[in-house]
């Protein structure tokens, strides 16, 4: 485009050649003006009205919602009639394999039944962040951060009387980042093991057959530790400390919101703000919306 | 009404007849009986009629006690100590008639001084049934004559279609003395064939024999010899198996011989529905008994090490529930029936070289990798499988790593969120103190 337009200019008269600059610079400006309202217009969205004049914020789409609900079933599931194999030897479990599940061959049956919904569910989940990541070209708000560590040591500071301030979160926590990426690392792990007792004879024709132990072994523990993870991690940061319905409701308060996710907070309402004067002023711009789209750029209004 | 009693005492009279007859007819038996002959050369004897039942007429009377008598047998041995006493059945089959007296004297009932009568209480006197047949005057010329020197070639006719119709009712005057044993054997495979119809399945005397009875396990090997009696080709290939041949031929003490698995009186069939999934406790009975396996060099840890795999874990609840067994493999599916020989044998379906086409039993596709995913029975060890072990351990360290992380971090929060509780409470509480002094203050100066 340089290369042109210098080409170009060697002919025509210094002014008109200073129009024509000036004119494609405008036209960039307005394309990420354009690009930039769009963004916020979608955080937007997320600020609601409800009626009183309180204001709420949408925290987890219908997908979101689905996905988790379905995970919630299919990790319960999975957990329960996994562990009651792992522990069979002991006499209630088989109790319970025997007596209130009518056998070990129904409780594989519903723990494969139980394996596929979560592994649709994985995938239908890594096909999202495909397209986050090679169409929408985002790494997406869960992707690790130098600032979820600055974060972390934040809380501990925070925690240990060090610091007066509780580190400010975007969209995710750090709590919920170590969450995510620990389910992540699970399921991964759990889904490959899973596999290969399920097609020892796949498996052997292509590993060494000590490859169906290790698998065993593995899925096994991770189980546990995933179990675990839940009942502690998830549970305390979820349930515990905070009754967070949000992943039910969808919808989060402003004092959650301010509480957990004060960058996030920030960005929505500052965005609100900058598509409300945006459109009230949407045929020349205002050097007031310019400022607001600064502080925007400082705080990222990409997720 | 004056018919029928008169009928009932024509009955009760008739009755009354031939006790009395019987009676006399044993004492005759008693007193005045030569052993009867008969010649050779008329095979049967023209007195026995056919199609007359066994024991009829005989078979009414009560039980006499066994008579006390210095010799108690000699009545029956009269004829019975005959070597060369042979009755032929309907079907031409021969049986010998002989008992000896010193193998009998010598078997287990014998010792304890049971006399003929005690297995054969429905033969009172002479002769054994109304059908009889030998006339002792026919070879004897006079009463009293020494029997022991004029015992001839006899053959007599037997009221019976075959061995087993006499046979079979005789092995119910088992029942009195042996309860125990006869009622163990109801549920038991040789009773439901027996039952089926099939009238030459073993009953008591076919194992433990008749006269000449002895303790049915000195030496242990006669066990499975006598098993062998029917189940031949089990017998043969037990005898190549580690176990038969350490009983053969070293009588050792421990090894299993046919009962130990199959169980005694009460004797199952493999085909039973949960013979497979109890199988596994036999074998644990033995392999999983450290004492008894260090004497040979063997490790206990095979029955656990099953129990933790695929195939054991199936197995073992199939079990503890009941009922049907898992169609999963228990021991031995890969081990062997009868013939189990140690895994070091080329022979054995569990030598190295032969695993491949014993998992292909069951798997019909298992690669020659396949046979390493199952362990062998070995716990996990850095010789053994480094990267199983490997995996085994940093778990152990990751596990509490993890957990003792998130505790650390919520045990934190707890208590920053506690303390920051407390010093809201302090806080408001002070604040209301403060104001309720200065309240009380405006108070008192208003006054």
């Amino acid at each position: 485009m340089n290369m042109t337009s210098k080409k170009m200019t060697s002919n025509k008269p210094q002014a008109a050649h200073q129009a024509e600059e000036n004119a494609e610079i405008e036209k960039i400006r307005a394309k990420v003006r354009a690009r930039r309202l769009q963004t916020a217009r979608e955080l937007a969205k997320r600020l609601q009205i409800l009626p009183g004049g309180t204001r709420a914020f949408i925290r987890f789409n219908a997908r979101e919602r689905f996905e988790h609900q379905l995970l919630i079933g299919s990790f319960t599931a999975l957990g329960f009639t996994g562990l009651l194999q792992t522990f069979s030897k002991m006499g209630f479990v088989s109790w319970i394999i025997n007596v209130l599940l009518g056998g070990i061959e129904t409780l594989r049956t519903i723990h494969h039944l139980a394996a596929i919904v979560f592994a649709v569910q994985a995938i239908y989940h890594f096909s999202g962040i495909v397209y986050l990541w090679f169409v929408k070209r985002e790494p997406g708000s869960m992707w690790p951060k130098w600032d979820d560590f600055k974060g972390l040591l934040g809380m501990f500071k925070f925690n240990l009387n060090m610091a007066k301030e509780r580190p400010a979160f975007d969209r995710f926590s750090i709590e919920e980042k170590v969450e995510y990426w620990a389910l992540l690392w699970g399921t991964v792990i759990m889904g490959i093991t899973g596999v290969f007792q399920w097609f020892p004879m796949l498996i052997t024709s292509l590993l060494p057959g000590v490859a169906i132990p290790i698998a065993r072994t593995i899925h096994a523990w991770e189980a546990i530790l995933a179990v675990l993870s839940i009942l502690t991690w998830h549970m305390y940061h979820t349930l515990v400390k905070e009754n967070n319905q949000s992943i039910f409701t969808g919808m989060m308060t402003e004092e959650e919101m301010q509480e957990n996710h004060a960058l996030e907070y920030h960005r929505i309402v500052t965005a609100a703000e900058f598509v409300r004067k945006a459109s009230l002023k949407h045929q020349n711009e205002t050097r007031e919306t310019i400022e607001v789209s600064h502080e925007m750029v400082e705080l990222g209004t990409t997720d | 009404m004056v018919n029928r009693r008169r009928t009932f005492r024509l009955i009760l009279g008739l009755l009354g007849m031939t006790l009395a007859l019987l009676w006399m007819g044993r004492t005759v038996s008693t007193v005045g009986a030569d052993a009867p002959a008969q010649a050779t050369s008329t095979p049967v004897a023209t007195a026995t009629p056919t199609g007359v039942q066994p024991g009829a007429g005989t078979a009414e009377p009560v039980t006499p006690p066994v008579p006390v008598d210095v010799d108690p047998h000699s009545n029956c041995l009269m004829c019975h100590s005959n070597p060369d006493f042979i009755g032929v059945f309907d079907n031409r089959q021969e049986i010998s008639l002989f008992v000896s007296r010193d193998h009998y004297a010598s078997s287990v009932h014998g010792q304890k001084g049971l006399q003929c009568i005690a297995c054969h209480p429905n033969i009172t006197g002479y002769p054994h049934s109304d059908a009889e047949q030998v006339n002792c005057l026919d070879c004897h010329d006079e009463l009293g004559g020494n029997m022991e020197t004029k015992f001839v070639a006899m053959r007599v006719r037997m009221p019976y279609a075959d061995q087993r119709a006499m046979s079979l009712p005789i092995n119910e005057f088992c029942l009195p003395c042996h309860e125990k044993e006869f009622d163990s054997t109801i549920d038991s495979a040789h009773v439901k064939v027996l039952n089926s119809g099939n009238t030459q399945a073993p009953v008591c005397m076919d194992c433990h024999g008749s006269h000449e009875m002895t303790p049915p396990d000195e030496p242990r090997s006669k066990i499975s010899q006598t098993c062998a009696t029917c189940h031949e080709a089990v017998y043969s290939s037990y005898q190549g198996s580690i176990h038969g041949a350490a009983l053969e031929h070293d009588a050792n003490p421990d090894v299993p011989s046919c009962i130990d698995c199959h169980g005694v009186h009460s004797v199952r069939g493999p085909r039973d529905p949960s013979f497979r999934g109890d199988s596994i406790v036999i074998c644990g009975k033995c392999h999983g008994n450290k004492e008894l396996m260090e004497k040979y060099g063997i490790s206990t840890a095979v029955f656990n090490s099953y129990l933790d795999d695929f195939h054991g874990r199936t197995v073992n609840l199939f079990r503890e529930k009941g009922g049907l067994s898992s169609n999963k493999a228990v021991c031995f599916d890969c081990h062997g029936v009868h013939n189990i020989r140690p895994a070091d044998d080329p022979l054995s379906s569990v030598y190295p070289d032969n695993l491949q086409k014993t998992c292909q039993q069951c798997h019909e596709e298992a690669s020659i990798r396949f046979p390493q995913a199952w362990l062998s029975h070995y716990t996990p060890s850095w010789e053994s499988t480094p990267a199983l072990f490997g995996v085994d351990i940093a778990y152990k360290f990751l596990i509490p790593g993890t957990l003792g992380g998130f505790a650390l971090y919520i045990g934190l929060d707890v208590r920053k969120r506690w303390s920051e509780k407390q010093h809201q409470r302090a806080r408001i509480k002070a604040i209301a103190e403060e104001e309720l002094d200065e309240y009380d203050f405006e108070e008192n100066d208003e006054q």
